[in-house]
């Protein structure tokens, strides 16, 4: 059959069918730990049941399902008659004609037109946020999803009066409505498709109720309240409530006194945020990382200038979509919740070190404030849980090579590498390798030292920290043998980013695509005609669902580099510069490099000095 | 290490929205980003300049409009040496709360530091709420430094903002040096090191670090 054709070739690249996973979702022995396990894997990643689990997660929704299309129910109409409470307009309250009340001018406390003028400030700065969500993605452009978003928004901070509406909370709504979104869209298609037949009525019934688009404002919110109450905490300051302490610096002074190493420019926690990051610098990474602690804590930064932004969006610009998605999924699935957080903070900083611990101030800033992309989002999460609880999680391989520090999230070339460049043009590869770490007390010596050796100098501050041998910080070669291997990495980095980019273009637009093909049997005229229009589109899906690259030519990377270095050199040029040339490949198996769980692993040793 | 001769720190407050981050970019990348992400908490960009024949690395922050959250901000004004304020010509209110701002200034920020007024998007001359003049009164009127009117749009006086803030900075830093460089002459005269000599230099390192 045609239908059934398009559906297994266009679901070809899905790990997991549909049917399988309504199954997983409506077993009524469905645990906690089955659903943990379940995101951990990573198998919501191409799921259409994500905004399902992430409901039942947030617990929006209880675990049995068989309560579902009741609570659902009461949720949306809270929102519902919350949203119609909140919305009055002075101008159309027909029960409220005493011109002495009633007018814009009135200076009386029950005056609505007071109320209105309030939400009207509101309003304006909760657009002036919206309009700018995700600025690279269409889907958060169109009118209809700014004002959704903006009546979300509103609704919760009227709701919460003390919090009110705080910068960010946008980028926490966002993916959730996205979520909901696809899914709904992708669950509309499966019906059309006839993919949920073999499903009771009761359980389509229920699909319907879940999937219902006209509730997705209603849904989005729901959710958004429930992660909301676990992250309001990050967005309260002790700013709000007035509470104005003039006596900051002998109070601080007194309480950081006896506490070594505490910078003494703080003044002292007074915001749970803030609290939580210096726990997280002082107690968690001085303990797994010491090393990276003492640097960081030596160029006296503090992580609240670049953690603020990683907990507050839950580390939404430090990840691309598709990746903080997966990211969220691990975060909600852990118990106890947003535990792991802390442990994906942590990860961030340790899988960066080898740039951190080589760069001064301004590059480590530049580092921690565009994160450089991550290669392998699968790796990264199980090296969080490792950190979190190293006995159920054992260290991925390969945990180390999993950054592309040349570039930024947008694929653009990254601030520090455009500049080491410059710099590394300016002097013509003389100089030694620039290493500035030092306090201000040290600074002199500091110089001194560097001057003499070309040695980092944190290693001779910290002899014990870095081990000198079977080391792979990048900080123990000579710049200069590295370069070739910066250059390929580079060329992969590269590639790898247009690829993620392409396959996620390409996958939404296929999907809207066959949704467009079902569509036109609704409209009149020629059967015939309609129905090669019809194969046509198909397959211009299908296409588009397919390689970028050519897979046979994937399969050929060695994945060892074994004994000539050069031949991956080229080989990654070669990557870099001809990727779309090879079009025989259109034709063959259709399977996503990222769906095949992430990037092929190439090993190489750095050490290795014929590279 | 790298040759610069100064190096500044320029703080960028104001509303939400008035377009600090892409003063800074347009300023630092040459670009105008057609949509720019709400700043949460502060961002961080160095760019170098040239002052005659020195060059002047600029440590620009761009903090965000909604974050008055004394614990974030203070290090940073405290640290300034220049603070520039941003305000929308083409949204009145974003002028209105300038005396706010100017408030948290005062209070937190180191005495001495320049202060500027920045009126942006004058590429919006149809929605322009707040005149020029009375920008420039406003700024006589409070102790700034220097006004001046920009867009990022169309690169208006971007350049010459930061030029500006880094020539003054760099004149008056060169004046300190001055004093610095006769009164350690003089003490040396008369063969004593003292405290105060330790002090500056001590200071002039913390300057100098990147």
């Amino acid at each position: 059959m045609e239908t059934n054709n398009t559906e297994t070739n266009n679901e070809n690249a899905r790990p997991v069918p549909f049917i399988e996973e309504v199954n997983f979702l409506f077993d009524h022995r469905l645990d906690q730990e089955k659903l943990e396990k379940y995101c951990f894997d990573g198998r919501l990643r191409d799921s259409h049941i994500r905004s399902v689990v992430w409901r039942v997660l947030l617990k929006c929704l209880p675990i049995k399902s068989s309560e579902w299309s009741e609570i659902l129910n009461r949720s949306r109409n809270f929102y519902g008659s919350l949203k119609k409470k909140l919305s009055t307009n002075p101008r159309e309250d027909i029960f409220n004609f005493d011109p002495e009340l009633n007018n814009p001018l009135s200076l009386q406390a029950e005056n609505p037109w007071q109320k209105y003028f309030v939400d009207a400030e509101l309003r304006d700065c909760i657009n002036k946020d919206v309009e700018r969500t995700f600025p690279e993605m269409q889907f958060f452009q169109s009118e209809q999803m700014r004002k959704m978003m903006s009546d979300i928004l509103f609704v919760y901070s009227k709701q919460n009066d003390q919090l009110s509406y705080r910068q960010g909370m946008h980028e926490i709504l966002a993916p959730l409505l996205f979520v909901l979104y696809f899914d709904h869209e992708s669950y509309a298609h499966f019906k059309e498709q006839s993919g949920i037949s073999d499903l009771t009525n009761e359980q389509r019934n229920l699909l319907d109720t879940i999937n219902d688009p006209r509730f997705l404002e209603h849904d989005a919110f729901a959710m958004f309240r429930q992660l909301m109450m676990m992250l309001e905490k990050w967005y309260i300051n002790t700013d709000d409530y007035g509470s104005d302490n003039s006596s900051i610096a002998p109070l601080s002074k007194d309480r950081i006194g006896g506490v070594p190493f505490c910078k003494s420019k703080n003044p002292g926690p007074n915001s749970e945020l803030i609290e939580k990051l210096n726990m997280i610098n002082d107690v968690m990474l001085r303990e797994i990382d010491p090393a990276l602690w003492r640097h960081l804590n030596s160029l006296e930064i503090t992580p609240q200038i670049y953690g603020i932004r990683w907990l507050r969006l839950m580390f939404g610009r430090e990840f691309p979509m598709h990746d903080l998605l997966f990211l969220w999924d691990a975060i909600l699935a852990d118990r106890p919740q947003l535990v792991l957080v802390d442990y994906i903070f942590i990860a961030m900083l340790v899988l960066i070190r080898h740039l951190l611990l080589c760069s001064d101030y301004s590059t480590c800033l530049q580092y921690l404030m565009r994160y450089p992309p991550t290669a392998d989002i699968h790796t990264f999460i199980q090296f969080s849980l490792h950190l979190k609880s190293p006995k159920k999680f054992p260290k991925p391989k390969n945990y180390r090579l999993s950054h592309f520090p040349q570039i930024t999230q947008a694929g653009k070339p990254h601030p520090n590498h455009e500049r080491a460049q410059e710099e590394r043009h300016f002097n013509n590869r003389t100089s030694p390798p620039k290493v500035k770490t030092v306090d201000n007390v040290l600074n002199k010596i500091g110089r001194q030292a560097l001057s003499a050796h070309s040695t980092p100098l944190i290693r001779r501050r910290y002899p014990d920290s870095m081990p000198a041998s079977n080391s792979i910080f990048y900080t123990d070669e000579p710049q200069d043998d590295m370069s070739e291997i910066e250059l390929m990495k580079e060329q992969v980095a590269l590639l790898q980013s247009r690829l993620n980019e392409h396959d996620l273009v390409a996958r939404v637009g296929s999907r809207k695509l066959l949704a467009i093909a079902d569509d036109i049997d609704l409209l009149g005229g020629n059967a015939e005609k309609q129905e090669k229009l019809k194969q046509e589109i198909r397959e211009i899906a299908n296409q588009l669902t397919r390689n970028t690259v050519s897979e046979q030519w994937v399969q050929n990377v060695p994945t060892e580099i074994s004994s000539n270095g050069l031949d991956a050199v080229e080989l990654a040029r070669e990557a870099g510069t001809s990727p779309l040339q090879n079009n025989h490949s259109l034709n063959r198996h259709p399977k996503s490099l990222r769906k095949e769980n992430e990037l092929l692993e190439i090993h190489f040793n750095p050490k290795r000095k014929n590279f | 290490m790298e040759d610069y001769k100064y190096l500044f720190k320029v703080v960028l407050v104001g509303n939400a929205g008035v377009g600090k981050t892409c003063l800074v970019r347009k300023f630092t990348q040459g670009i105008f980003p057609p949509g720019q992400s709400a700043t949460i908490g502060v961002d961080f960009m160095i760019k170098t300049v040239k002052v005659g024949e020195d060059k002047i690395k600029l440590q620009i922050w761009d903090t965000a409009g909604q974050e008055r959250f004394r614990s974030i901000t203070q290090s940073y004004y405290r640290s300034a040496h220049a603070i520039v304020l941003v305000y929308d010509v083409a949204c009145q209110p974003s002028f209105d709360c300038l005396p706010e701002w100017l408030g948290e200034i005062e209070q937190y920020a180191n005495r001495k530091v320049l202060k500027i007024l920045v009126g942006n998007k004058v590429d919006k001359e149809d929605e322009r709420e707040v005149p020029e003049r009375i920008g420039k009164n406003f700024a006589d009127a409070n102790g700034f430094d220097y006004f001046l009117e920009t867009s990022a749009l169309d690169a208006t006086n971007v350049d010459t903002l930061f030029q500006e803030v880094a020539t003054r900075l760099t004149n008056d830093m060169k004046l300190t040096d001055e004093r610095f460089h006769n009164f350690k002459s003089n003490e040396n005269r008369d063969g004593n090191i003292s405290i105060l000599d330790r002090v500056l230099e001590r200071a002039k390192c913390a300057n100098c670090r990147t």
